[in-house]
């Protein structure tokens, strides 16, 4: 495997809507098999980011690669999980799964189904196989959405916000299940870009972490971790080391206001 | 007393019913020389329903034959070039101005026009249902496929449907409650225009049946043909409001 040419690559990205500039001067690398946390305040271009990357949305300047090769459109080895409303309502959980097979793999009917009904176990789901999403609930739709975008044959996985309309309980497991997930799917490591503006969630997810400044949106910290193994939930936040890159992420977020408003008020001055 | 205001709230559509029945059975046992003549009694009336039911049931199947072939065209025609308009910019805007212009025309204009151009008076009726039922189809198909979530287009994106099969697979379902509403409308103006039409020129159906029976001062048969043509209606808009409810399950949540 060439280390060179894997993962996401963006170079120079910027991009802006309307004459107003919401990503500049971007450079980022992330390795495959790695799990990046992308934090950030609202307005900041985090989706932006994540759309650029999943080919939803084309850059204006700059280039954004995935495996050395410019990103042009949407792909199934790029797959995302959006906050909500990543499943059609009017598809069973199983139909969906099996469509989202079908379209992107060269596979006959039944063995899209028998695939789908394996990821859809894969993330707890097996009893609800023929369930719509509006009779699931919000905690059980995102177990789906992620079935969903695993199933394809994703080789990275986009999260947007997946967790932000979640109860803290269905959150953590959740989580965890992402975390197992993204280790390997049958043995295949998964790329991870998770967008959140919970700091927690970014530390406890994440092998490293970008935070991004706002207006425009530009990396502010790329802070690379590496935790204790986690086994107990609220024993890890109390890890020193762990509290302390949470304090470190709290500055760097100070730090760009400040400068932001220390702009601001020169600016105000010269008037 | 609570209970009983609960029951008289339940059953008072049933009641106001009745009570209307009552006022016209007054009515219609005032003096010979007025009321009884053109207020026939209730018993008059479901006479008549019962002796002419063959003839009207002829009407009924005469007017659904106009009615339905109209409606099924102007219903694929509609939605079909809605879909396309709603999703396909430049479709939408060759469309615009003369959709603007043309679908506030009232339909009944085109009445003698229609006679004229056409060779049959059934082609010419069909032609003002389709005319009708055609234009409220279209324009709301069109304003539901153009504002499909984003969230559909992106997801359909990601798992690869194309352009094409976008357009049936995705903005066809996301549309249909946009739909249904252009349906319901459509069909009550092709029912309007449906018996316009039979009332002035043809020669079956249900509004030739009214029509047929006041040209009479047959008020018994007349008053029965309307009370007729209400069933008529009520039931395909039951069946069309059950169709709807299988299809648009989906919309309970969101």
């Amino acid at each position: 495997m060439s280390q060179k040419q894997s993962g996401f690559e963006a170079t120079n990205l910027g991009f802006s809507y309307d004459g107003k500039a919401i990503l500049k001067d971007i450079n980022l690398k992330i390795n495959q098999g790695e799990f990046v946390c992308l934090l950030g305040e609202s307005g900041s271009g985090k989706t932006t980011l994540l759309n650029l990357f999943a080919g939803l949305t084309k850059p204006n300047e700059g280039r954004i690669s995935w495996n050395g090769k410019e990103i042009e459109k949407p792909s199934a080895e790029r797959s995302v999980v959006f906050q909500d409303y990543s499943l059609f309502p009017w598809l069973t959980l199983l139909q969906n799964v099996t469509l989202a097979i079908k379209k992107t793999k060269k596979v006959k009917s039944g063995d899209a189904k028998h695939l789908a009904e394996e990821y859809l176990n894969l993330v707890g789901l097996s009893r609800s196989l023929n369930k719509y999403p509006f009779e699931l609930s919000g905690g059980m739709r995102q177990r789906g959405a992620i079935a969903r975008a695993l199933s394809v044959g994703a080789d990275a996985l986009l999260l947007d916000e997946p967790f932000g309309a979640l109860d803290p309980v269905n959150r953590a497991s959740l989580q965890d299940l992402v975390l197992e997930l993204c280790r390997g799917v049958k043995d295949r490591p998964i790329t991870t870009l998770f967008v959140t503006h919970d700091i927690r969630e970014a530390v406890y997810l994440g092998s490293r972490i970008i935070v991004l400044g706002s207006t425009p949106g530009r990396i502010i910290a790329d802070i690379p971790l590496d935790f204790p193994v986690k086994k107990n939930r609220s024993d890890w936040f109390r890890d020193e080391r762990v509290q302390q890159t949470i304090v470190a992420i709290e500055d760097a977020y100070h730090k760009d206001v400040l400068e932001k408003l220390g702009h601001i008020v020169q600016g105000g001055a010269s008037i | 007393m609570r209970t009983f205001t609960k029951y008289l709230s339940k059953f008072s559509g049933i009641l106001f019913l009745l009570f209307l029945l009552g006022i016209w059975t007054l009515i219609s046992c005032g003096p010979e020389w007025s009321s009884q003549y053109l207020f026939p009694s209730p018993k008059a009336i479901a006479t008549a329903l019962f002796d002419s039911r063959e003839e009207l049931l002829r009407s009924a199947g005469a007017s659904l034959l106009k009615l339905v072939p109209a409606y099924l065209v102007a219903a694929i025609v509609g939605i079909s070039i809605g879909i396309l308009s709603g999703s396909v910019s430049w479709i939408s805007n060759m469309l615009k101005p003369i959709s603007r212009f043309a679908a506030p025309i009232p339909p009944n204009v085109y009445i003698p026009y229609a006679i004229a151009i056409l060779p049959t008076f059934y082609l010419s009726s069909t032609f003002i249902i389709f005319i009708a039922a055609f234009w409220p189809i279209y324009l709301n198909t069109a304003a539901g496929a153009a504002e499909i979530p984003e969230k559909y287009r992106r997801n359909a994106a990601i798992i690869g449907i194309g352009k094409f099969e976008y357009l049936w697979r995705i903005a066809l379902v996301a549309s249909l409650p946009s739909i249904f509403s252009g349906l319901s409308v459509g069909m009550g103006l092709s029912f309007i225009m449906l018996t316009v039409a039979e009332l002035f020129g043809e020669n079956t159906g249900l509004g030739h049946f009214v029509q047929f029976y006041a040209d009479y001062s047959d008020y018994p048969n007349m008053v029965a043909g309307i009370l007729w043509t209400g069933i008529v209606v009520l039931a395909i808009m039951e069946l069309f409001e059950f169709v709807k409810r299988k299809l648009l399950f989906w919309t309970k949540a969101n």
